[in-house]
Parts: structure tokens; C-alpha cells; sequence
């Protein structure tokens, strides 16, 4: 060995070559598997996957997102990098491969299914208007997301399938410009609650009634005594609306939920026109500029899910106050506890809850 | 002097003491070797957030401490993703904002830890 050599040995240090800057390459490296492998540190290779399966999922790329979750460790991690894949390819529109990386997202499979339900595109060419069509496609959407959704953890295939229905008839009335009931009307076992959550989301919108006409308005219109509203549709894109997380009391758990707007529930009532009134009073909540006073009428209701629900509207819409002195006030332990849930998601406190992610 | 050059060659490589804490990693010249003992030293600390908040002041600020910030929340996302609004290089916020920073990461595991 020559004595130049030995020495540019003995300068380039000891051991094995290291890069540069791995603290800043680990950082920023991204966009491609090739790149994660580059990282030194093997933490920071990590999200660098995940991030290329999220990439890969907006792309529709099934292969790479799988390709890069494999080269996550089993865990946590694993199970957000299924995660992130099942989300994007759902906002992509690509429902039944979204739903096979949530089945995998593990602790995360629920979270999975609303961001990819709820970023669902509208099934192109689908109307109110042509209620037949509408509902043989809403029926094979069904089949897609139980398959979808086989081989998840307990509970998320029926919670999944429940949010996916309610953002597939979203998709299919709201914004539509119009208020046809006769879709709804034909909407059968699962599908019935969120047919009327949607169809009455629109009726609303389109009426544009004082909030004390709305049910009654909406009533005649579903029996047929009404003609129907219409107006404008709603430009493509976000349609947005207030919203909140589940507020479920201890004493109503074993009764039926259907999943709303954004990852919310809402009671189904016991007949149809019940749960039609609980859809109504849910879609002027919907409606931001419905102020507390509209929820008051339907509090005395004799109906347990329509007196529920504008208790718990109300709750979360009232000046907190108002709202803790009504908790003070309840002789029925099952308002107090709904009203102390919905206090804590007050929309008018310091406590403000979500109110219009775009979805 | 070919014999000389060897001898302290291997002198320097074996010289270096092993750390005893995170301040003795500074001195250590490799940057994968640097990151591994500042890690080595902090991931037990993880447990005790005002000592981590201490042993994380002992590290310059800058794209080599984002990084063991980075390391620390993917090693336990519940404890260290709080560090996140530490960091303050851009591609250190960036990260946290993608990937770390996700909400759900921090709950509580129903399942496998």
C-alpha cells in the first residue's frame, strides 16, 4: 500500500463510509421506495414508506402502496401505512381497494373507513331522478363494501359498511337539486336510514322553509301530498355542512344509530315517518344558519328518538349557559346525559367542536 | 514510516471512549454514529417528558436534532409526537405535519403495543 493511500485512509475516518447529512436526507427523503432505502436511520425510513403509500394510494397504485406497507415494520406502523393507502385510494374513488387497507389499519380501520368514505366521489351518472338505477347501483355498493370490508377487525365491517351507505346516498341526493323522494321511498333494510338522512338533507335545502315548516313541509312532499321542490344544483366538489362526533348517551347504546355526515351518528326512529322528523330536525342542523330556537319545538316530542335528537341539537347549538342550566334542570337522566355530552361539544363555547372539514 | 501510519490508524479508531452521556455524542465525528447515541440516551426519557424536554436542550437546534425528534416520535408516536411543535426546520415541520403529527397516532392502543 502506498503511503498516500494510507493516508487518505487514515482521513477518511474509521469504519464504514457515512453520509453526509443523514439527519437532513432521513427528513426530506420521499417519492419513491428507492429513496426510504437511502435513509440511514431506520426510524426515518418509516414514515418515508408510509408516505409513499399514500402517494401511490392517490395514484390508484395498489402495487407500490402494498410494496411499501410490506417494508414497514408489523404494528402501529404498519397499520397507519394501511391507513394512509386505504384513505387515499377512497378520496380517489377507488372504494374497494380503499377498503382492503382498511380491513388491515387495525386500531385505525375505523378512522380509515370514514376519511375514505367521506372523500368518496359521487358514482358518476347517478340521479334521483332515475330512482331505479340509483338504487340497483346503491345496492351493488353495498355488496362492494361488506366484501371490502371481510377480514376486519370486530365491529368494522357493520360500522364501515353503515358510513359507507350513509356517504354513498350523501352522494347521491345532496347538492343533486333534487328532492324526489321516490329513490328514498324505495330504499330498503340498511339503506332506509340514510336514504332519509339524505333525501331529507336536500328537501331542506331546497324548501328553504322557516325551520317550524320544515317537517311538515317534508312529510307531504314523502307522502305524495306535496309537489316536490327543485332548484339549482350544487356545483362539483366539497359539499359541506355543520357537523359533530357521535353523541350516543349510555341509555340509548343498545338502540339504532346510522352514521351521518362526517363520521357523526343520528337515532333512526321506529317508523318511518319517526325517523323521517329525526332526518329533518339532523338536516336543519345541517343547515349552519338554523339557529337553537328551531330545535326547541320537538323537545316535548312523545317520540324518545325525536325528542333525543333536539335535545342534542340544541344542546350543542345553544349559548353554554343556557345549556348547563338546562342539564341542572333535567329531571330525565337520559337529557341530562345527552345534554351534558352535547355541552361538550357546544358549538358556541370555548369547547367549539368540528363544524365544517371539507369533505 | 509505512508501520508508524498503521499504528496510529488504528490507534485513532480505537481511541474513541464510549459515551456516558448525550453530551459525550457531540463528539463523536460520524453523523450516523452521532444520531444513534443521542437516540441511545433520549428513548429511555421518553417516559419522563421534562427529562427528554432537558436532554433535548442539549442538542443544538437545527436538521440533526428534528431528526432525533423524528426518531423519538416514531419510536413511541403516544409519547414524542408532542415534540413535533419542537422542531424547527422546515423539513423537520414537514414531516411532523404529513406524517408524525396525525392526531390518532397519539391515542392510547387498543390492541398489540
Amino acid at each position: 500500500m502506498s503511503r498516500a493511500a494510507l493516508l487518505l485512509m487514515a482521513l477518511g475516518g474509521c469504519g464504514a463510509e457515512s453520509p453526509v447529512d443523514p439527519a437532513g436526507d432521513g427528513l426530506r427523503a420521499g417519492g419513491s421506495l428507492a429513496s426510504c432505502a437511502e435513509v440511514a436511520f431506520a426510524e426515518l425510513a418509516i414514515p418515508c414508506r408510509v408516505g409513499v403509500a399514500a402517494e401511490a394510494g392517490k395514484a390508484g397504485d395498489i402495487a407500490l402502496a402494498e410494496e411499501a406497507c410490506a417494508l414497514v415494520p408489523d404494528g402501529l406502523w404498519r397499520e397507519e401505512c394501511h391507513f394512509r393507502a386505504g384513505e387515499e385510494l377512497g378520496k380517489a374513488g377507488y372504494t374497494d381497494r380503499a377498503l382492503r387497507f382498511c380491513a388491515r389499519a387495525g386500531d385505525f380501520a375505523r378512522n380509515c373507513v370514514t376519511h375514505a368514505a367521506w372523500g368518496l366521489p359521487p358514482e358518476p351518472g347517478l340521479s334521483p331522478a332515475d330512482p331505479s338505477r340509483a338504487l340497483a347501483a346503491l345496492d351493488e355498493q353495498l355488496n362492494i363494501y361488506t366484501a371490502g370490508l371481510n377480514g376486519a377487525a370486530p365491529g368494522v365491517q357493520g360500522e364501515g359498511v353503515d358510513i359507507l351507505l350513509s356517504r354513498a346516498w350523501f352522494n347521491l341526493y345532496v347538492g343533486s337539486g333534487s328532492a324526489d323522494p321516490a329513490a328514498a321511498r324505495g330504499a330498503e333494510g340498511e339503506h332506509g336510514p340514510h336514504a332519509r338522512t339524505a333525501w331529507a338533507l336536500e328537501f331542506v335545502r331546497l324548501a328553504n322553509l322557516p325551520p317550524d315548516q320544515a317537517v311538515e313541509a317534508a312529510l307531504a312532499v314523502w307522502r305524495g301530498e306535496s309537489p316536490v321542490p327543485t332548484g339549482a344544483a350544487l356545483p362539483p366538489g366539497p359539499k359541506v355542512g355543520r357537523h359533530t362526533s357521535p353523541i350516543v348517551a349510555e341509555g340509548v347504546r343498545a338502540q339504532r344509530h346510522a352514521a351521518t355526515f362526517g363520521g357523526g351518528v343520528r337515532l333512526v326512529g321506529e317508523s318511518v315517518e319517526e325517523d323521517l322528523t329525526v332526518a329533518v330536525i339532523e338536516a336543519l342542523f345541517f343547515n349552519e344558519g338554523t339557529l337553537p330556537p328551531a330545535f326547541v319545538a320537538y323537545q316535548d316530542d312523545p317520540r324518545l328518538t325525536v325528542r333525543l335528537t333536539a335535545w342534542k341539537l340544541w344542546g350543542l347549538t345553544a349559548p353554554p349557559e343556557a345549556v348547563l342550566a338546562a342539564i341542572t334542570a333535567a329531571t330525565d337522566p337520559l337529557i341530562a346525559e345527552t345534554l351534558r355530552l352535547a355541552e361538550g361539544k357546544n358549538m358556541q363555547g370555548p369547547k367549539a367542536g368540528r363544524r365544517r372539514d371539507a369533505r | 514510516m509505512r508501520a508508524l501510519l498503521v499504528c496510529w490508524f488504528t490507534a485513532a479508531c480505537a481511541a474513541a471512549p464510549e459515551p456516558t452521556r448525550l453530551e459525550d455524542c457531540a463528539a463523536i465525528e460520524d453523523a450516523v454514529a452521532r444520531g444513534d447515541c443521542q437516540l441511545k440516551f433520549t428513548t429511555p426519557l421518553l417516559e419522563d417528558p421534562k427529562a427528554l424536554d432537558a436532554a433535548l436542550a442539549l442538542v443544538p437546534e437545527g436538521v440533526e436534532r428534528d431528526a432525533l425528534i423524528a426518531r423519538l416520535a416514531v419510536t413511541d408516536p403516544r409519547r414524542g409526537a408532542r415534540l413535533c411543535k419542537a422542531m424547527t426546520t422546515p423539513e423537520g415541520q414537514q414531516k411532523c405535519q404529513q406524517v408524525l403529527g396525525r392526531p390518532h397516532l397519539g391515542a392510547p392502543r387498543k390492541t398489540k403495543p
